[in-house]
Formats: C-alpha cells, structure tokens, sequence
C-alpha cells in the first residue's frame, strides 16, 4: 500500500513540476520525457551501487534512539524502503 | 510490500521503512516536521495509518540517509549480510522484489496474498472545525520550497502553526518576484484557529538590499468561530544582485486546542532563507499549472490550458481511490 502510495503520488507531483518548467522554458520543450526517469537520472549516479556498502550515517528507530544506519542492514538480508506519510 | 515481508521475515529477511522528508506536503494536511520528535511522530502516524508490521526507522533531519541513497522519493534496496548492496531500484516495486528475494533466500511454497493480509489501516485525521472558509492565495506557475529555519531555541511551546515558504521563479532566477508564506495548523497537535480570538499577524523584516511588499500582515477572519484552514499570504520580493541573506519573520497567533482546554497567545519566529529547499517537496494545490499535453493535459478538465485548485484535488480524489484500491 505505502509503495502504491507514494509512487503514484510523487508520479503526479513530477508530472506537475516538469509542467512548470515546461512553461519557464517553452524552446526546450522536449516530446515525451517520462517523469519517473528524472529521478532515475539522479538515481543512479548517487545511490550506492551493487557492491558497495550502504553509507555510514545515523539513523532513528521509533522511539528516537540513535542508530548507524550501516550496522542496523548487516547480519541478515535487509530491505529498506523510503517512504513518508505524503 | 506487506506480504512480501510476511513471507520473507520468517526466511531470515529484515525488512525496514526508511521516513524520509515529505514529498507532498499539505497533502491530507501533513505539513514538514520542524524537529526529529516531531517526524518520529510522523513515522508513527504512518504506521498507524498503513497498519503494517514492517518497522519504520527515521532519515535525520538533515536528510543526510536520503541524500547519500540517492535523493528517490520511493527507492528500495537489498542488502546482503555482509551489508553490501545487492540490488537497488529507483521505485519500489514488490513484484520485483519478490523476485529478488526468490533468487537470494529461495522462493515461498505459498505466497501471501494482499487478500489473506488483515491490516488494520486507519483514515488520516478529520478536521473537527469547518474547512474550505479562507480563500487561499492562487499563485501562477511553478514555486519552489525555500529553506527556513524556525528559531526553536526559547520557546515555550511547539510550533503548532508551521511555516511554508515557496519563491516563484521570477524570484530564484532574477532577483523580483513573489514568495508564498503560508502558516499551516500541524494536526500531530491537533489545534484549530480560534476566530473570537485576534487573527494571525506577520511581520516581515528585510535585510539591507532586499525589499518586500508589504513588511506587516495580518490574516483575514472568516465568519466560522472555529476554522483549520492555512493562513496564506504572497509577498513582492526584490533583492540586489548577489544578496541571499534571508528574511527574518515574526508571526503571532492564537493556539486553541481542539479539547478545548487552553487557548494562548504565541509568538515565533523564523529565518526564511533565499534559496530553494530541494528537500521541500511540493504541494498538490495551490499553483494553477500550465496544462501542455499528456498527463497533465487530461487533467485540465475544464479544457482552459491550466490546471486549477479544482483540477488537482479532483485528482487527489481520484488518486485516493487508486489508493484504497491498489494491491500492495
């Protein structure tokens, strides 16, 4: 459910943004961009790549005690999944 | 993603939730956390919302985790146990995470089914008082998030009236242009504005080179004696070349709880920073949008080459019902 959610809705909300620029920038205008490849694009470059080690940065559990991100996905497989409320 | 994970916890596989930024604020009235306890609580109405049993862990608020995964709004990962990435993708997808799962821990003799899950998931929180009341401000064209920092320090209560900041483009590519101040009602304290009261007032100061129009506001007051609606404003802004030192606002405003058990005068401030926010997100409402072709086109319903108020929350109905509708 939260997957749908937020796919669908940031789907709509890149659609939206890239109207925007459209307007700001109408000699560009390019035919057909799929909006879920603009945030593939920056994707890519930046995300940890197949074999590295996920970053080394402090993370929260529910009840606000620190944790290192790194340590919390070692030991076992691990799937992690952003997400928000919106 | 739900039954992937019933039917790969008890295979060895951890699954987490990873609260990040939002990336639709105002949607359903959830307006940007000010502090790490007040995005815990978002983590926690999100899991009382979905009513799934995957734990939520919480990005800082610097949104450094997001950054360094690769700023997605909806990515997922497998990791290895040696904590070595094994798969990545852009958008989570649990058809092809399952898949991954079947190669790396073996496929499950009867998958779990979205219709054998029984989860108990909850509506957002209703507005108790009227909404709809205050005319909101329209604005043309696309406005970014502007980074802001609400001085925190010395308050004696918590922000429960949130500021959102946007400068349309005008403003972030020349200098002149228009900046959105709104003052939402966060419902994590579920207050509402109390109209017997005074309204909210605002007072803008600019720092040398940069000039708004007007400096001093004040909300209008509806007729309702009780409403949750934002307080909207838009500001001329001019700023000479290269001056980026940012506005410093002071609001006053009366806090009511909805219990009806306090109602007191607060005062607070903010440092509203001249550049965008690119964790900001974006609001659903509020810009009127070039309509074009596609996607965006078909929303233009009534055919006038934009996309209005109306248009988008027609669209954030019809997106509710592909929510309660979609499989997983």
């Amino acid at each position: 459910m939260l997957t749908g959610a937020t796919t669908t809705i940031t789907v709509i909300s890149l659609l939206l943004t890239w109207g925007g620029a459209l307007q700001e920038q109408s000699e560009l205008r390019p035919a057909v961009i799929h909006p879920k490849e603009m945030v593939e694009r920056r994707f890519a470059p930046s995300a940890p790549e197949v074999g590295e080690a996920m970053p080394d940065l402090p993370v929260y559990d529910s009840e606000g005690e620190e944790l290192r991100f790194r340590d919390l996905v070692r030991g076992q497989h691990t799937v992690v999944i952003l997400g928000c409320l919106t | 993603m739900e039954t992937v994970a019933r039917d790969y916890t008890p295979k060895g596989v951890r699954f987490y939730y990873l609260y990040k930024a939002l990336a639709h604020p105002e949607y359903h009235g959830y307006i940007t956390p000010f502090t790490l306890e007040e995005r815990l609580m978002h983590a926690k109405e999100a899991e009382r919302r979905l009513g799934s049993r995957i734990p939520w862990i919480v990005d800082a608020m610097t949104n450094d985790l997001k950054h360094a995964l690769g700023y997605a709004p909806n990515s997922e990962f497998v990791v290895d146990p040696e904590g070595k990435v094994v798969r990545r993708r852009a958008w989570s997808d649990p058809d092809a995470l399952r898949a991954d799962l079947e190669e790396l821990v073996g496929a499950v003799e009867r998958p779990t089914r979205v219709a054998d899950l029984d989860m108990p998931t909850q509506p957002p929180p209703a507005p108790t008082v009227a909404t709809g009341v205050v005319p909101g401000v329209e604005v043309a064209g696309h406005m970014r998030a502007l980074r802001l920092t609400p001085e925190l320090e010395g308050n004696k209560y918590p922000f429960y009236v949130k500021l959102r900041a946007e400068a349309d483009q005008s403003f972030l590519a020349e200098a002149e242009g228009q900046i959105y101040l709104g003052f939402h009602l966060d419902p994590l304290y579920e207050m509402h504005w109390n109209n017997l009261a005074p309204p909210l007032e605002l007072e803008i100061t600019a720092p040398e080179g940069v000039r708004v129009t007007p400096t001093k506001l004040a909300a209008t007051t509806p007729k309702e004696e009780a409403d949750a609606d934002p307080r909207e404003f838009l500001v001329r802004i001019e700023a000479d070349p290269g001056q980026r030192d940012p506005l410093k606002l002071s609001v006053l405003y009366y806090a009511c709880d909805n219990a009806n058990t306090f109602c007191v005068p607060v005062r607070q401030s903010y440092a509203v920073h001249l550049t965008a926010d690119s964790d900001g997100g974006s609001p659903f409402s509020r810009t009127a949008m070039p309509a074009g072709e596609g996607v965006l086109g078909d929303m233009d319903t009534n055919g006038d080459g934009t996309i209005d108020r109306d248009e988008l929350e027609a669209k954030e109905r019809e997106l509710d019902v592909l929510l309660e509708q979609a499989p997983d």
